[in-house]
């Protein structure tokens, strides 16, 4: 029990500070590093909630993965943003290679 | 202390001392690094609580593949040197105390069940759940990484004459 006290306040460590990072950012990049983060947090809580408490583990290896899949969609749609936004400023600035 | 004992608490520390890095680094490119180390930890607690094929895909997916992304992004496309906003740090940082009180709180005063059944974390296991019990989902999740793909791809395709 004492260690799923430990893993659920980690847990919510990593989410709140994802969550923070993410808000602190001026880039697109940045933020979705604290994205990220969270994500990271929420796999280690479903891991974790389900493997010592209950009856079903393997739900958690479930929504551990459909979490890190929804991270790394995010991560690539993230950067191809963050790469146009720059080709697109470079375009209107007149700035080769765009 | 055995083994697991050892690999929980560094794993423990490491994935506390990321975040905190990746939360607190000015820049961009630390953050992304301190964000693998984080990882790193998260798997190796994963590890540590008998998840094996979870660890791994996190070490791949989350501390190597997004890293090496964000970073091949800011390398093409360099974020600002200093990539925090100003000004807000005072309640930014009071409200993640607030909320991080609040949701740890809250995670710890719900009653959970305690473990029983079969421990069952293997691949193969996880794969027949996939593919009975949460099939929609699993399409789903094929689905979004196509869409997200193709987003990418529709987004940065080829050159076009300035108009």
């Amino acid at each position: 029990m004492m260690t799923l006290r430990i893993v659920l306040i980690l847990s919510a460590a990593l989410i709140v500070l994802g969550l923070a990072s993410a808000l602190r950012r001026r880039s697109l990049i940045g933020y979705l590093a604290g994205i990220e983060l969270g994500i990271g947090g929420i796999v280690l809580l479903a891991s974790a909630l389900f493997d010592l408490s209950g009856f079903d583990t393997s739900t958690g290896g479930v929504i551990a993965l459909a979490a890190i899949a929804l991270g790394v969609a995010v991560a690539v749609i993230g950067v191809a943003l963050h790469l146009w936004a720059r080709r697109a400023g470079r375009r209107a600035a007149d700035l080769e290679p765009w | 202390m055995n083994v697991v004992g050892i690999l929980f608490g560094l794993s423990l520390v490491v994935a506390i001392i990321g975040a905190l890095g990746s939360a607190l680094a000015d820049s961009a490119r630390t953050a992304i690094w301190s964000l693998a180390a984080s990882m790193l930890g998260i798997a190796g607690l994963c590890l540590a609580l008998g998840n094996d094929f979870v660890a791994i895909v996190v070490v791949i997916v989350m501390a190597i593949l997004v890293p090496a992304i964000l970073l091949l992004a800011v390398d093409l496309a360099p974020a600002p040197q200093l990539d925090v906003k100003e000004g807000s740090a005072l309640i930014l940082a009071t409200g993640a105390v607030a909320a991080l009180l609040a949701l740890a709180w809250l995670l710890v005063r719900t009653t959970w069940l305690p473990a029983g059944g079969a421990r069952q974390n293997t691949i193969e296991w996880i794969g027949s759940r996939f593919l009975s019990d949460h099939l929609v989902a699993l399409d789903l999740l094929a689905a979004m990484l196509a869409l997200s793909a193709i987003g990418a791809v529709a987004l940065l395709r080829g050159r076009r004459a300035a108009r």
